[in-house]
């Protein structure tokens, strides 16, 4: 095994704010063991200065849980999104590169505005049409192997990795996996089902399910292991039945 | 109760069913009319003559393949210039796939463009200027000639490698898209059934090509 | 429903939040949502285990007596009886408006909601979805709430940080002044009620398990503008996290419930692989110590445990680490049970947790002290609700596993009635309203000037690592006056540097710097109160623990202790215990709860 480095470094390309251009800064840090990125970042902005020596503004992240399970510290690490917790600097080449990810607004250094994907998910009823929160008893009985299926699709943390990964993705221009999976999460469900209709609407507008090209990086890419291209083409099948067929039973 | 159905969902469903029918369904039957050719010049002339006696074959040529074919062109290069291919850093099979799917698809609007102006129309000046389809009796020499220049011959083999496989993993995506095959194992399963068909169905299109520049085809007639 | 113009605020949108949110939409309200992340990422996600409930489908007898005694009990007698049995009634609805909403609980081959067991009880009492409950829970919420934003009942103001409650001249609360993240514009929201939400203060340990947003800043702010903290001295450490260099991750103790075993090697500096070291040659100290519940005691005594082992030199290694053990159940069972808790160990550490056990050592977990408030989750500042760990109610010295999730959601489900019914009855402000928020608003505005404008030779970041240290090493587990005494000097040193300290962002777009010194500011207020509470409370109680004073103290401390804001600092005062249903018992987990209740 080659000794390890002494010093730690990240390439962070950089953004003052939306209106200013992108720019990349060499940083270096001195290295321990069990660093992830976050600690990295941590570090350098406690005392920004880049590698260089010259003083230079912090950059500015997104962090929170540091479990891998909020979705909010993604970025783009060595070319690829992942989450910036989990991405541990010994099994990183170095340079490390750390881009924000660049399907969504850039707002400043490695922040980006993911509020597309929440609206999906209103787009699309990502919930259960309850009849009141009132105690109605329990739901209804499920078999396991269907919870566990559903319990897969709702695990998605809604960080963005399937629609970076996406080559059908750019400008909002497609709904994604992100919000076909969740979908699939509630027409799964025996009183998500009876709401199925607006969901499947959801899905079927001109940046719809149709706009998949298959290319399936979104279920590679996922950090939770989210059957993806397993929820796109149950719901290819739920549109060609009951969006494309549906007149027929009229 | 029936869903409103949005304009690209019902383009992009044409899209996908005009590859499997008719377009995939003709290339089979090109395929069968070209393997004619296997056992001599007289039998793919007359398959070609017999194409040509079909009840309202204008309209079956114009509705069944032209319509079909120009939509799934036309709309297939405005799905491709949508793609914003990632290989590098996402570099699997599948990606590939979804690449090599778009590039074929644009080879295949030259080579199927030059290839209808050549043998349906004869229009292609200083190469080919007889119709196939309305000269049946020439139609073996017309092609035989050609494939005698050898950029023509490749040009013809890289058509056909592409078709085959366009039309081979078009099935695999087909299925996905009609919510036919879902599961991780189902997906493996089709894909190893499509790589079998695309296999089988590039032989048969290539040994029927070469059995218009060698008698028999590639095994020179021991199979056919 | 006519809601006549009511405006609620919720600030933080995590499970609390999101219940409270619910509720007062469902009843056709307006509310305003203010949170620093998008509400589906907030610090809810982390819990792991599960949530109790007692539903009884085991056949084991269970109740919601029983349950509302083992939260008594864990929490060492020190909880408000009345809220925590409100809360063990409520549990099994709770889980039941769970399962409709669509969360995926683990079954039984019936298709009924499967129970697993937690430390603190010896029933099947915990519902669990995998090993990300908290996750699923809170996504639940977030879609229910989605919908009622999707009516427009809830507005939300993501990535806007509350900064301090408007109060009037009456000291009401009226509102509250938050700032923008991105732009830091700072902006006046008048409401008629303002219910907290915003969870707990792990960040002033430094390192804890945490998200990095639980800072307790709007606490704080609340708390100096009058609102009473009460039980700030109780912090739970959990038994089993992962060391990291960011922060402690939790392992769950649903590795535990699902037979998880805690050991170290008989023989200091035994260095063998754990698998190599025979069955007899492991010290299954827990076990041993405490027959009746094993490795399932209540947190702080499992911790309190592991600690004692590793300053005894028997940690793996002489280092501050012990195993746990999950190697000897398939790995087919811990994937469906444990498999998100298990990923995450992995990921962290590298080693697989099914065939290798683990290595943990306690973290700063959750305080179960918080904002006073009464029996309908009001505080003492009119209008002014809290819900959530944020509040001090229901878990006494310790809180047990699994039952944060359910008070999170029992407190938000009970703040927004009383919160409704407060701003159904409050007389609105008259014509000169709008000079209250001006005031406040420039006076916030006033402070981030100055925090902008000054530059000294301080570095936040620094003395938020040293406050982190200091508050680890000498307010968490075991706690000594004189080091007690020591800490607070040392907050009074930090504070006093603060005044010091130069931003080091000069663009202020989106800028991190800013919001965390003022986050600083808050923290260092705030532990104080948890520091100077712990040295004023002369026993031993939950997760209280001074070798000085070993033993509890019903006579003198069976009181909750309430901290109140004054420029020299906080003012301790002392209210008895609501002791109504149940009487004191000595707290025993060496024997089972028949036993003790007999002697």
């Amino acid at each position: 095994m080659p000794s390890q480095p002494k010093t730690v470094e990240i390439h962070i390309r950089r953004r003052a704010n939306p209106d200013s251009p992108q720019y990349w800064e060499q940083f270096e840090i001195p290295y321990r063991p069990n660093l992830n990125i976050i600690s990295c970042l941590m570090e350098i902005q406690k005392n920004p200065v880049n590698k260089a020596g010259a003083r230079t503004t912090p950059p500015v992240w997104q962090m929170n849980c540091l479990e891998q399970v909020c979705g909010i510290c993604t970025m783009i690490i060595n070319g690829r999104a992942r989450q910036s917790c989990s991405a541990l600097v010994d099994n990183l080449d170095q340079p490390i590169k750390l881009e924000p990810m660049a399907k969504f607004p850039n707002i400043r250094d490695l922040v980006v505005d993911r509020q597309q994907m929440f609206d999906h998910l209103r787009r699309v009823h990502a919930w259960i049409e309850l009849d009141g929160t009132h105690d109605l008893g329990p739901g209804p009985r499920m078999d396991q192997e269907d919870v566990q299926e559903r319990y897969a699709y709702s695990r998605c943390m809604t960080c963005g990795c399937c629609l970076e990964a996406c080559p059908q993705y750019e400008g909002d221009n497609y709904i994604g996996p992100q919000a076909i999976a969740q979908v699939r999460l509630f027409n799964m469900h025996p009183s998500g089902k009876m709401t199925r209709q607006e969901r499947l609407e959801g899905i079927m507008q001109e940046d719809g399910i149709t706009n998949c090209g298959n290319a399936q990086n979104c279920v590679k890419a996922c950090p939770m292991g989210i059957p993806l291209t397993r929820a796109i083409y149950e719901e290819n099948r739920e549109t060609v039945v009951h969006g494309l067929l549906g007149w027929l039973k009229d | 109760m029936a869903i409103r159905l949005s304009r690209t969902f019902i383009l992009r469903k044409l899209h996908q069913l005009s590859g499997i029918f008719p377009l995939g369904v003709f290339l089979l039957e090109h395929f069968y009319t070209n393997s004619k050719a296997l056992t001599g010049p007289g039998d793919f002339n007359n398959a070609v003559k017999d194409l040509q006696s079909i009840p309202y074959i204008l309209f079956v040529e114009i509705g069944g393949i032209f319509i079909p074919l120009i939509y799934h062109a036309v709309y297939g290069l405005v799905i491709t210039m949508e793609a914003r291919p990632n290989n590098l850093a996402y570099p699997y099979s599948r990606n590939w796939f979804y690449l090599i799917q778009r590039i074929t698809g644009v080879i295949l609007f030259f080579f199927i463009t030059f290839h209808v102006l050549n043998f349906r129309f004869g229009m292609i000046p200083g190469l080919n200027t007889v119709s196939v389809a309305h000269s049946p009796d020439q139609a073996f020499d017309i092609v035989s000639r050609e494939f005698r220049m050898i950029p023509i011959f490749i040009v013809y083999m890289i058509g056909i490698t592409a078709t085959v496989w366009h039309l081979a993993n078009g099935i695999w995506l087909f299925l996905v898209d009609w919510g036919i095959t879902i599961g991780e194992r189902a997906q493996r399963l089709t894909g190893y059934a499509c790589i079998a068909f695309g296999v089988v169905l590039l032989l048969v299109g290539v040994n029927a090509a070469v059995a218009f520049i060698r008698p028999g085809g590639l095994l020179g007639g021991i199979i056919y | 429903m006519a809601s006549n113009g009511m405006k609620i605020a919720i600030v933080g949108g995590g499970l609390a939040g999101l219940a409270a949110a619910m509720k007062i939409a469902e009843g056709g309200h307006a509310v305003d949502l203010f949170s620093v992340v998008p509400v589906k990422r907030s610090h809810s996600v982390c819990a792991q285990g599960g949530i109790n409930g007692a539903v009884n489908t085991k056949g084991e007898g269970d109740s919601t007596w029983e349950h509302f005694d083992d939260t008594v009990y864990g929490g060492d007698f020190l909880a408000n009886q009345p809220p925590a049995k409100a809360m063990c009634e409520m549990a099994p609805a709770i889980i039941y408006l769970f399962d409709r909403m669509g969360v995926p609980f683990s079954r039984t081959n019936e298709g009924l909601l499967d129970f697993r067991r937690f430390g603190g009880t010896k029933h099947h009492r915990t519902a669990f979805a995998g090993a990300s409950t908290g996750q699923q829970l809170l996504y639940a919420l977030d879609e229910q709430v989605r919908r009622w934003e999707v009516n427009g009942k809830v507005r939300k103001f993501e990535h806007w940080e509350m900064l301090s409650l408007v109060l009037d001249e009456h000291q009401v609360c009226r509102g509250l002044i938050a700032m923008n993240l991105q732009t830091l514009e700072l902006k006046a929201f008048p409401a008629d009620a303002v219910i907290i939400a915003t969870g707990g203060p792990g960040l002033i340990f430094g390192k804890s398990t945490n998200s990095m947003v639980c800072t307790g800043s709007a606490v704080s702010a609340c708390y100096q503008q009058g609102a009473r903290y009460a039980n700030g001295e109780f912090i739970q450490v959990h038994p089993t996290s992962i060391p990291g260099e960011d922060k402690l991750r939790l392992m769950s103790e649903s590795a535990r419930g699902e037979g998880g075993r805690v050991w170290v090697p008989r023989n200091k500096g035994d260095v063998r692989p754990p698998s190599s070291i025979p069955e007899q040659e492991r010290w299954y100290f827990l076990e041993e110590k405490y027959p009746a519940y094993g490795n399932l005691v209540p947190r702080d005594i499992a911790t309190r445990e592991i600690f004692q082992v590793c300053i005894d030199g028997m940690g793996i290694g002489g280092e501050n680490q012990v195993y746990l053990d999950l190697t000897h159940i398939p790995a087919e069972t811990l994937d469906r049970k444990l498999g998100a808790i298990l990923e995450i160990y992995e990921m962290f550490v590298g080693d697989d947790p099914r065939h290798v056990p683990m290595r943990i050592f306690p973290g700063v977990h959750y305080s179960m002290g918080g904002l006073w408030v009464d029996n309908n989750q009001r505080t003492n500042v009119p209008g002014l609700l809290a819900a959530g760990e944020c509040d001090y109610s229901i878990h006494g010295a310790n809180r047990l596993g699994a039952n944060s999730l359910v008070s999170c959601v029992y407190g938000g489900f009970i703040a927004a009635p009383a919160a409704i019914e407060y701003a159904k009855n409050v007389e609105r402000n008259g014509a000169d309203g709008s000079r209250i928020y001006d005031q406040e608003l420039k006076h916030q505005q006033e402070i981030n000037d100055r925090l902008i404008a000054q530059s000294g030779d301080e570095n936040q970041y620094v003395l938020h690592q040293e406050m982190g240290k200091w508050m680890t090493d000498n307010v968490t587990v075991v706690r000594y006056n004189e080091k007690l005494k020591a800490t607070d000097n040392k907050l009074l040193e930090l504070m006093d540097r603060y005044k010091r300290i130069s931003i080091n962002d000069s663009n202020l777009w989106a800028t991190m710097a800013l919001p965390h010194a003022r986050h600083l500011d808050n923290m260092l207020e705030l532990a104080r109160v948890i520091t100077l509470g712990a040295l004023n409370r002369n026993e031993s109680r939950g997760a209280h623990y001074k070798p000085e004073f070993p033993d509890r103290d019903d006579e003198n401390f069976l009181k909750t202790t309430i901290a109140e804001f004054s420029g020299e600092g906080p003012v301790f005062s002392y209210e008895p215990v609501d002791i109504s249903l149940i009487p004191p018992r000595k707290r025993d987990y060496s024997k089972g709860k028949k036993e003790t209740a007999k002697a």
